[in-house]
């Protein structure tokens, strides 16, 4: 009798446990972008595979009523993935993953091999957050009104937002190509190993910068400085340009 | 016909190559006139000579002639004293030997600094390639549509370039209004705000307020004109706070500077 009752709970759990991993998409994709455009509630993590994976962390329902139909929406977009996704090729290395239906709860968590650059765009000041993990590609993000977070992350990256507060922990910072983190009125928290060399340019407009690293300030010979607090300096003997500004938060510089 | 002509057939005649017709006209031609009967006889004179041409040798007295002088030559010359030139570089006067000295230093120089001067040129053509291939790379950065941070590193790379260029300060302004990544466009702001007492880059910066619709960008631009302490820039400040597609946060902004530079 135990041993049955056991089996059956063994049986129940397993199916609560393998329901979510159900739903998902793949993209069969080794390098050029990925680019998710206005989806709501996203992580994105890296992994060494060969294709993007995406999966539904909460509940994608559609109503009992829809079997057999698919969400449509006003931009002409129709799920083809299956989860309440569009994914269109945009060019020969570009893939676009936009949202169809938005009226759900569904958390979006995708997977991404190493070599594939991510583009997050998010136009809406009710936009959630978006976050990202072990990622040694380039990305780009952007949103209105949803925090950032990154984190082992190395660049290059062009981010910015002007609600939402950014925070990036640097494994290390990669030096072929600069990053730019910017925020109008959020803070900005940015983690960085101590050893770390760049070229470090800081901005705050009303805020202030706190920092533990040992920056040597430069003055700006021959350079303009129009911010009112705008510090340019080297970490370490210098390197990648690395260009951190929040026009009214405060600027967090951290060493680990 | 020429003379030339006339010579050869007539040499042709001579030698009795000529038939019919052509002998006829040499006969006719040879007793025309003494002229060209004297002519005639020149050449078979010469023709003649040529034929009897044989190698003419110098009879023996004048070999016996040539070997009695040598020997009487060579006999006086045992005879004579010899003096050879024996004239020392130190026995040079000392105006010559400081006047071939400096000749020498004042050539060592000359071409020191010939090569000197050759080595700038070459110099300065280096720093003038580097800095257009600098050019190049900029410009191509910027229009790298694969990549945001390559074409930041674009807009970064310009600040070497030091004086304002026109090909950099276009693309710069070009960038600055449609690159379609925020942290580039604020990247060719800054950039560009170094050039800003030039006419041209100004206006650029204040006409970019009116198409700019990220807030980010208006508010790096607002705060740029308080900055410069530019008041051509307040109408373009009003329109910003009455349109009613601005963002309140850059609207308040926009109050601000309207407040700071009137």
């Amino acid at each position: 009798m135990n041993a049955q009752l056991k089996n059956v709970l063994g049986v129940i759990v397993f199916t609560l446990l393998a329901l979510p991993t159900l739903a998902q998409h793949k993209i069969a994709m080794t390098s050029g972008m990925l680019e998710l455009k206005e989806l709501t509630n996203v992580a994105v993590e890296g992994y060494s595979g060969n294709e993007v994976v995406i999966e539904t962390a909460g509940s994608y329902k559609i109503p009992e009523r829809a079997k057999g139909l698919k969400p449509v929406n006003g931009m002409g977009l129709t799920d083809n993935t299956g989860i309440g996704l569009s994914v269109k090729d945009e060019g020969k290395d570009r893939k676009v993953v936009q949202q169809v239906a938005r009226n759900n709860d569904a958390k979006y968590l995708i997977k991404v091999p190493k070599g594939v650059k991510v583009k997050y765009v998010n136009s809406s000041i009710h936009g959630d957050d978006f976050q990202a993990k072990n990622i040694a590609g380039e990305m780009e993000v952007q949103t209105l009104g949803g925090d950032i977070k990154m984190i082992d992350v190395t660049g290059p990256m062009t981010v910015n937002s002007v609600h939402g507060n950014v925070d990036v922990v640097f494994t290390n910072v990669f030096q072929d190509l600069p990053s730019s983190i910017a925020t109008v009125h959020g803070d900005l928290d940015v983690t960085l190993p101590k050893s770390t060399n760049a070229n470090l340019s800081l901005a705050t407009n009303w805020g202030e910068v706190y920092s533990d690293l040992d920056i040597k300030v430069e003055n700006a010979d021959g350079m303009k400085v129009y911010g009112d607090k705008k510090i340019s300096g080297k970490l370490g003997s210098g390197g990648v340009n690395l260009s951190l500004s929040a026009t009214h938060g405060n600027v967090y510089l951290r060493g680990k | 016909m020429d003379e030339q002509k006339m010579n050869d057939l007539m040499i042709d005649y001579i030698d009795g190559n000529l038939t019919g017709e052509l002998k006829e006209f040499v006969t006719k031609y040879i007793e025309k006139n003494s002229e060209n009967r004297r002519k005639y006889e020149e050449l078979k004179a010469a023709m003649s000579l040529l034929e009897h041409d044989t190698q003419l040798e110098p009879d023996n007295s004048l070999k016996t002639d040539f070997m009695l002088a040598l020997i009487e030559e060579v006999e006086a010359e045992h005879d004579r004293k010899v003096k050879p030139i024996k004239k020392s570089v130190w026995k040079l006067s000392p105006f010559q030997l400081a006047a071939s000295l400096a000749l020498i230093v004042s050539g060592v120089f000359i071409g020191m600094w010939l090569m000197k001067a050759d080595s700038n040129n070459q110099q300065i053509a280096e720093i003038k390639k580097e800095m257009e291939d600098t050019k190049r790379l900029v410009i191509h950065s910027l229009t790298d549509n694969s990549s945001a941070s390559r074409r930041l590193q674009g807009v970064n790379a310009s600040y070497s370039i030091g004086d304002a260029d026109d090909e950099i300060v276009n693309a710069l302004i070009r960038t600055m209004n449609n690159d379609e990544n925020a942290n580039v466009r604020l990247a060719a702001v800054e950039a560009l705000a170094k050039f800003a007492d030039e006419p041209k880059v100004l206006n650029a910066l204040i006409e970019s307020m009116e198409t700019q619709a990220d807030p980010l960008i208006q508010i790096t631009l607002i705060n740029l004109m308080v900055k410069l302490k530019e008041k051509k820039a307040l109408d373009e400040l009003k329109r910003i706070i009455e349109d009613k597609k601005t963002m309140e946060t850059v609207k308040d902004e926009a109050h601000m500077a309207v407040f700071k530079l009137s």
